[in-house]
């Protein structure tokens, strides 16, 4: 069987009103099933991408297929169907009084009979690690625990999909840990039934995904696995973009290993080195 | 918190925790208009045996709801001082050129008190054994009967519980501008009047900006989640009568009963 494009964009352009252009003749292709990370820093239009794919924003020309129908305003629906995105601030997607009651908002949308929602809540808030909190109020829990909701929130939808548009940024980095980890675990449970995009400036996120494009002026940059990006310290430096520490530390040392490595893989290639 | 807010949801055990909203909102509003027609002292003890009863009923400490008095204390001596120095009639106990205290005064004056106290109290014990979203959702199936007349009440209930839930969100972010312009000098404590409502200017733009990017962002992640309309959707939090809901509506048709037989009788 042919692999299928979850997404596919073609010559996208796209400028906010009297502002210059933020993607110029811009084309991607995500196939199903990849963990993609798109880079960028402040202002490349990454985070603008996110909200053309989910029509919050009307492109000047240009076309976005998802699963093979083009977005226009008949398709819409079926396209928030597919796509589930989780927003950089954690305060400002919290739409119910309780977690549970935040993850209800979607299902109530869908027109979901009441009875069935209670057995999708739960199961969902197990999968986030959240259900011990399903009475909390949002006021009472942290970033990285409000942003899990809002997975769990996203998660009930069943989408194929789930794009995080910085979804770690404004977390403390115990919240944004349990956040990353909590995406490691859903792609090793959903395998090739779950597309996850990550749009993030943030090197370490970048380096768990399968591939990495990095937009600059409004078009790709580069379009690499991370290992191979992460030797491209010039590279990274021209977009503003930090090596991730582990990749900089192995650059510094006097031998180098020949592979990209993470954390756990470099401490042992060091105590296993002779020198 | 600093005391208790009137309006505000404390957590709680007791059987009116339990009670459906609709109940709680009707039995409330039943009272308070019954009261205004308390016109002699058995009306008064029955309604207030029967506030008692609720006040019992909702677990809550007294302390609490002392607490909930305190704040339209003022209020209250603000109309007793009408009462008392306003009312004409006989006997003319006290005066002094256009104010006076008669009979009539004093006896006003002391059922205003009354009957302020307990509409206070009954109120307070709604708000504080329901959660503001339970209202909102109580509001919004009482008042269905209105969308007939096109009054668009899902969108309403629904524009309340989202202010509710971002109420305690701009309280902090008030606390924190304040605290972030007080540390480059502002003082919203000293100067003339005018200089101090000139400090608040720049403690309401940040929050308005704040606020409208909040709002912004919010209407964003409500449209991905599907939201098309409040009218099309189904309700998680499904509003059931219970038993009790059936126990608390006779005890009070038989306090409705007994205050319109005190009433009617004058006894």
């Amino acid at each position: 069987m042919a692999m299928k494009n979850a997404l596919a964009i073609h010559n996208l352009n796209f400028a906010y009103e009297d502002g210059p252009a933020i993607l110029r003749d811009f084309s991607l292709t995500v196939p199903e099933g990849q963990w993609l990370a798109v880079v960028g820093h402040n202002g490349s239009g990454k985070s603008t991408l996110s909200k053309l794919l989910l029509g919050l924003l009307a492109a000047q020309s240009g076309e976005m297929k998802v699963f093979d129908r083009v977005l226009s305003e008949e398709t819409l629906p079926f396209v928030r169907q597919q796509i589930g995105l989780v927003f950089q601030n954690p305060d400002n997607q919290f739409v119910g009084a309780t977690v549970a009651d935040d993850v209800a908002f979607g299902l109530e949308n869908k027109q979901v009979d009441p009875g069935a929602m209670q057995a999708t809540i739960d199961q969902v808030l197990a999968q986030v690690g959240m259900t011990d909190y399903a009475d909390r109020q949002p006021d009472t829990l942290s970033g990285g625990q409000k942003q899990r909701v809002a997975l769990a929130s996203v998660l009930a939808l069943q989408p194929k999909v789930i794009i995080l548009d910085e979804a770690t940024a404004m977390l403390d980095p115990a919240g944004k840990a349990a956040v990353l980890q909590l995406l490691q675990k859903l792609k090793a449970r959903y395998q090739k039934d779950l597309t996850l995009i990550m749009v993030t400036h943030d090197m370490e996120e970048a380096a768990l995904a399968d591939r990495v494009v990095g937009l600059e002026n409004g078009q790709l940059a580069f379009d690499e696995q991370p290992g191979a990006l992460f030797q491209q310290g010039e590279l990274l430096a021209r977009l503003g973009l930090a090596r991730p520490f582990t990749s900089a530390l192995a650059n510094a040392l006097p031998v180098q290993p020949t592979a990209q490595m993470n954390e756990q893989e470099l401490l042992a290639w060091l105590s296993a080195s002779k020198r | 918190m600093n005391g208790l807010v009137i309006g505000q949801f404390v957590p709680g055990h007791g059987p009116l925790y339990r009670l459906d909203p609709r109940t709680k909102i009707l039995v409330t509003l039943a009272y308070v208009f019954l009261l205004v027609f308390a016109n002699h002292p058995w009306t008064y003890v029955w309604s207030g045996i029967f506030l008692a009863a609720v006040l019992y009923a909702s677990g809550q400490k007294a302390s609490l709801y002392w607490k909930g008095l305190k704040p339209v204390f003022w209020l209250i001596l603000f109309t007793v001082f009408l009462q008392v120095f306003f009312t004409g009639g006989q006997p003319v106990l006290w005066q002094w050129s256009f104010l006076k205290v008669t009979g009539p005064g004093l006896v006003n004056a002391f059922e205003v008190v009354l009957r302020f106290t307990m509409i206070v109290l009954m109120s307070t014990t709604l708000t504080l054994t329901t959660a503001p979203t339970q209202i909102a959702g109580a509001l919004e199936a009482l008042l269905r009967p209105l969308k007939k007349i096109k009054v668009p009440v899902a969108e309403l209930s629904l524009m309340l519980s989202i202010a509710l839930r971002f109420v305690p969100l701009l309280v902090n972010e008030t606390e924190k501008i304040m605290k972030a312009q007080k540390s480059r000098g502002m003082s919203l404590s000293s100067g003339s009047l005018i200089a101090r409502s000139k400090a608040v200017v720049p403690l309401l733009v940040p929050l308005f900006v704040g606020a409208l990017q909040r709002a912004l962002d919010l209407a964003n992640a409500m449209e991905v989640r599907g939201f098309q309309s409040a009218d099309q959707r189904t309700r998680y939090r499904q509003l059931a009568f219970g038993s009790l809901d059936g126990t608390v509506a006779a005890l009070t048709g038989l306090f409705v009963l007994g205050f319109g037989f005190l009433w009617f009788y004058q006894l």
